[in-house]
């Protein structure tokens, strides 16, 4: 399931937030890594750090301190243009709030990725539409995003994070907004991605039912990794979860 | 590139609504510059009387006989850019020596070559130019034709038979011995002359020759010189014709001075600064727009960020944008302003007002209109831009987590700075360098730049400066509003507390064209004013007679003092027929009659000497458009006793205006001098204004001077029915519409402009709303209802229109004696001060119903929101 160089890895991570004059902690001495095909879930309470740690992740927000090796290349040392390139090779975010441009339709929101990489809107509609197919759209590529449901704006994410052919995927909540059945069907997909075309997954969330998809849980609690060893999967009874999480006072 | 397509057809062609109105804010700016500089260049260039064959210099200047050295006292005349003596005759033409060849008349224009030269106006078709040489001429192409002369060929010239002199004696032209034949003298011709400019004189029958050869052909008769000027177009004509009036009496020809004179200058400037005030408006609008617009792009730019976008794609996507909206405006803009041009003309509006002589004629200033164009479009640009440099330094994860970013304070400083740099900086440097002020620089270009930049001061200025403030006021209000409606009223308090910049912005766009507003009706009230004044004195107690088809004045003038309805009230009458232009209105006025009233009546010592010394009395518009005073002297060049001196014996507007509109620069002679000066019939006239009394019995006399007059006409065997009167009243009247007509084309760029400040207020409306639009969604879904919501946006829009509104009358109303003072600057008129006018509330209602109606496009907008779809995240 895991190659031997990890899609991730974090050492020693540190990030603080916050005005000059009182800067606080989100996320202290974090280590952990991803393998390639893995399906990790990090599990916390809001407030936890574990958004802005997905913003590091993507290269998106800059770490105070520690190491971040996406793909086997050092994030810390690389300029924001670098950056950049590197998120778009590597990287597909799927978003809580889904972040769907609400101007575009389905189909061009999906092909977004390939849009920024040049690709004309004629080259983009095959695989966007495969893509669409796949997760169960085929028939709203012409939709705007206000005529989905959340269930389908967060499939539609889903597609524009896979859009892209990257390798990691990153997702935030994903089913934060969404009903326990569409839930479980946006579950399903992240399971079988990793499982069927070897993504590597990582998830946060602070939602039990979630972490039970994963091939393993950690938990972050006020900016650290919890010191308790991580669950592992896939198919996690809940019980388990929720004892972790009780254990954790979580 | 795919990426920018994708985007930017998102952005702007599925929010049309959003496209169209920044698109109208800058094409409305635009459109509105390039109208008025159209119809600027139109005016001037359709303005142009006829000037019919041969040319016409700018000035046509004599001397007085008295003056040693004419040509060097013009010289250093200022506003005078080249002068040349030039004596014209008629002469004869011969194509050989032979006594019985036969003559053909020609014209002469002998002149100093060399600089009439200069003034381009000597063009020659073969040969070549006139040389120093005595006997050398230059011919007209008739008489090379007439006569076969080629150059390098000799032609004999006499003066014409001497015809009996005539003179004018006691205002009769009697002839005197007829003088023997001239000799003949023989020339060379050097080249021919074009039919054009000097070579159109006499059909082209012209001999040009040096001054010297013309005295030695002419002997010991007596050519009298006059002196063609070209005028030095930097100097203001009432500066040149000042100087000229010292010593000279001059013929300024129309053509040269169309839009040149201090109220046309005035004028033309008044509407050139509101232009350029118009354009500010449309930019700032666009600029504030963009600004608002900057959270959705932030979290825009995040989302592409996080997607992998590089900043390089980012920025083209945005520069595309701001491509496509800022040439789509420049579009629409340069073609609806020449549509807005032409609609203008054909109403006969002018920059000179409201006239007939431009319509049906339209010619496209392509150079200057593209200028304008370009200058909008540019800025636009920049500001478009904006956006995208605050991107470049952006927090992309605050925009993911979909948080309000905190651009408030910084951001939009940054962007008003920004705005303030361009519009108040760049855009009025580089629009007067396209459309120069029309006049001298100096005190009349930094009067008004500094009026233009104050007043865009406070438009990018308030929301830089005192957001707060306008925030704390703003809340004020609603919060009084919200006694009408606590929850619309909480709202609406509620989203002015979170942008006080898009209020501050709204409220100062709403406030300059309120100031506008009432700055202008500031100043036609102190036009009113003004023309008040004068006819008071000038026609306000007068009836004035047309079509009296040269009637004994005299005898009429008994006649009606014989009547008993008018005899009480009569004071005087003033024949209006003999008057000349020279250089401005000359009337002659007979002392018996004007002794009646007004200044000669009440001064004695003033009527002594208009009785007895050669004097005249000027009206007030001739004393400050000509710089003169009393005991100043007046140079009249006359047909018969050449230039003659006056001395201004007083100013006053209380004789000599007769039935002209707007004519008020006259002055007035005794009758007998004008007589003898200018040799006219003064005894019968086809114009007569009657001076009544006033005071009781002026209304029963003015009811009954009309039929007297028929009365008086019918006993003196006159047709009394072709007689066409009007009274004083009438005209003043006529001349304070007049003002209002005149300055309907500020009417028109007001309105325009509150266009502007409308769409500025609705962007401003909807992008609140659009960012609202969870909220909005959540407080429908709890239970408000769209009467609620809508009264929320309507009270925003009251609060907008009554701060911009009150703003904008306090503003106007400082601005009004801002502008009186740079109007009697660039004008000379004596301009009085008007106090609070109530039409200054009219601006007040205006703003308040823009304002309201810019609401309610977002009321509709919100009205349709689906709060379903409004509380589902995302």
């Amino acid at each position: 399931m895991t190659d031997a160089r990890p899609a991730l890895s974090v050492r020693d991570l540190f990030y603080f937030a916050g005005p000059r004059t009182n800067r606080r902690a989100i996320l202290e001495d974090l280590s952990f890594e991803l393998g390639a095909g893995e399906f990790l879930c990090l599990m916390g309470p809001s407030g936890s750090g574990k958004s802005s740690l997905l913003h590091l992740v993507a290269g998106l927000a800059e770490p105070d301190g520690g190491e971040l090796e996406l793909g086997g290349r050092a994030l810390g040392a690389m300029k924001a243009a670098e950056r950049t390139r590197l998120r778009r090779d590597h990287v597909g975010y799927v978003f809580q709030f889904f972040n769907l441009m609400p101007n575009l339709t389905v189909l061009e929101n999906v092909g977004l990725p390939l849009a920024i990489r040049g690709w004309s809107a004629g080259d983009q509609k095959q695989p966007c539409m495969a893509l669409l197919e796949r997760l169960g759209l085929g028939d709203r590529g012409g939709a705007f995003p206000h005529e989905l449901s959340g269930g389908e704006m967060q499939r539609v994410s889903i597609a524009r994070a896979l859009a892209g052919d990257q390798p990691v995927l990153i997702c935030d909540e994903p089913t934060g907004n969404l009903s326990q059945q569409a839930g479980a069907d946006i579950m399903g997909i992240l399971r079988r991605l990793a499982t069927e075309d070897g993504k590597s997954v990582l998830l946060v969330t602070h939602n039990p039912r979630d972490a039970c998809f994963a091939d393993r849980v950690l938990f972050l609690v006020d900016g650290r990794l919890a010191e308790r060893p991580p669950l592992t999967g896939p198919d996690l009874p809940i019980e388990e979860v929720h004892k972790a999480l009780e254990e954790l006072g979580i | 590139m795919g990426l920018s397509t994708t985007m930017v057809r998102g952005s702007l062609w599925r929010r049309p609504a959003r496209t169209l109105a920044s698109v109208l804010g800058v094409a409305l700016g635009i459109a509105i510059v390039v109208a008025i500089f159209t119809v600027d260049y139109n005016t001037i260039l359709h303005s142009q009387p006829d000037r019919g064959e041969g040319f016409v210099p700018d000035l046509e200047v004599r001397a007085p006989g008295t003056l040693g050295d004419p040509g060097g006292t013009l010289s250093q005349v200022e506003g005078v850019g080249i002068s040349a003596a030039v004596y014209k005759a008629s002469l004869q033409a011969f194509r050989d020596a032979d006594p019985r060849s036969p003559a053909l008349g020609v014209s002469l224009m002998a002149m100093e070559s060399a600089k009439v030269a200069e003034m381009g106006v000597l063009v020659v078709e073969s040969g070549e130019f006139i040389g120093n040489e005595p006997n050398r001429v230059m011919i007209g192409r008739a008489l090379s034709e007439q006569l076969r002369l080629s150059p390098g060929d000799a032609v004999w010239l006499a003066p014409p038979a001497r015809a009996p002199l005539k003179d004018c004696v006691e205002g009769q032209v009697v002839s005197q011995e007829p003088p023997p034949p001239p000799p003949r003298m023989e020339f060379q011709v050097d080249g021919v002359l074009a039919y054009e400019n000097v070579g159109q004189y006499g059909g082209g029958a012209v001999v040009v020759m040096n001054v010297g050869a013309a005295l030695e052909l002419f002997g010991d008769r007596f050519l009298e010189p006059s002196y063609w000027v070209a005028r030095d177009p930097n100097v203001d004509v009432e500066r040149l014709e000042e100087g000229l009036a010292q010593n000279f009496a001059y013929d300024l020809r129309q053509g040269a001075v169309v839009g040149q004179k201090a109220d046309e200058r005035a004028f033309r400037n008044g509407v050139r600064l509101a232009g350029m005030l118009a354009l500010g408006l449309g930019l700032f609008v666009i600029f504030h727009t963009l600004s608002m617009s900057l959270v959705e792009r932030m979290r825009e730019v995040a989302v592409l960020g996080a997607l992998g976008a590089s900043r390089a794609q980012i920025a083209w996507q945005f520069l595309v944008e701001a491509v496509l909206i800022s040439g789509l405006a420049g579009l629409v803009g340069l073609f609806g302003g020449l549509g807005l041009a032409k609609l203008m003309l054909s109403a006969g509006i002018t920059s000179l007002g409201v006239t007939s002589t431009v319509q049906g004629v339209f010619d496209v200033p392509w150079r200057e209109a593209l200028g304008l164009t370009g200058l909008g479009v540019a800025i636009a640009l920049i500001g478009s831009v904006f956006p995208l440099l605050k991107a470049k330094g952006s927090d992309l994860t605050q925009g993911l987590r979909g948080e309000d970013l905190e651009i408030e304070a910084g951001g939009n400083r940054g962007f008003h700075v920004l705005a303030a740099l361009l519009i108040m900086g760049v855009m009025p440097v580089v629009f007067l360098t396209l459309v120069p002020l029309v006049g001298e620089a100096g005190r009349e270009l930094l009067t008004i730049v500094f009026m233009g930049v104050a007043v865009l001061l406070l438009l990018v200025g308030t929301p830089l400066l005192v957001p707060g403030i306008m925030s704390v006021v703003a809340r004020k209000l609603s919060a009084a509003l919200a006694r009408l409606s606590p929850f619309a009223g909480l709202l609406a308090a509620r989203s002015i507390a979170r942008n006080p910049s898009r209020i501050a912005a709204s409220v100062a766009a709403i406030a300059l064209v309120t100031a506008a507003f009432v700055g202008l009706r500031g100043l036609t009230g102190s036009l009113h004013y003004e023309t008040k004044l004068w006819a008071a004195e000038a026609i306000d107690h007068k009836v004035f007679f047309k079509q009296l088809q040269g009637v004994d004045w005299r005898a009429l003038a008994e006649e009606l003092r014989r009547d008993e309805r008018v005899r009480d009230q009569l004071l005087g009458v003033e024949p209006g027929s003999f008057r000349v232009e020279s250089p401005f209105r000359v009337v002659g006025v007979d002392l018996d009659e004007v002794g009646r009233f007004g200044p000669l009546a009440e001064d004695e010592v003033l009527r002594e000497a208009f009785a007895n010394t050669q004097g005249i009395l000027i009206s007030s518009r001739v004393a400050v458009q000509r710089g003169l005073a009393v005991n100043d002297s007046v140079a009249l060049a006359t047909p018969w006793a050449g230039v003659q001196q006056f001395r201004v014996l007083a100013v006053s507007d209380a004789y000599g205006y007769v039935d002209d509109a707007h004519e008020r620069a006259y002055g007035v002679v005794r009758l007998d001098a004008f007589r003898n000066y200018f040799c006219m019939d003064v005894d019968h006239t086809d114009l007569l204004a009657v001076r009544l009394a006033g005071g009781d019995g002026f209304e029963e006399a003015r009811e009954a001077i009309e039929p007297a007059m028929r009365d008086a006409i019918a006993r003196l065997g006159g047709k009394p029915g072709d007689v066409v009167m009007k009274t004083g009243s009438e005209l003043r009247e006529y001349e304070l519409f007049d003002i209002l007509r005149d300055f309907l084309v500020f009417d028109v760029i007001i309105l325009l402009t509150l266009l502007i400040a409308g769409v500025g207020v609705l962007n401003g409306q909807l992008l609140s709303a659009m960012e609202r639009f969870k909220e909005l969604g959540v407080l429908r879904a709890l239970g408000a209802s769209p009467r609620q919501i809508r009264n929320s946006v309507i009270f925003e829009s009251c609060v907008i229109g009554a701060i911009g509104g009150l703003i904008g009358v306090g503003l106007g109303y400082g601005m009004v004696y801002l502008m009186i003072d740079a109007l009697k600057l660039l004008s000379g008129l004596e301009l009085p001060y008007v106090g609070f006018q109530w039409d200054y509330l009219l601006a007040v209602v205006g703003a308040f119903l823009v304002t309201v109606l810019a609401g309610f496009y977002p009321v509709w907008k919100m009205n349709r929101m689906d709060p379903v779809r409004a509380v589902r995240t995302g």
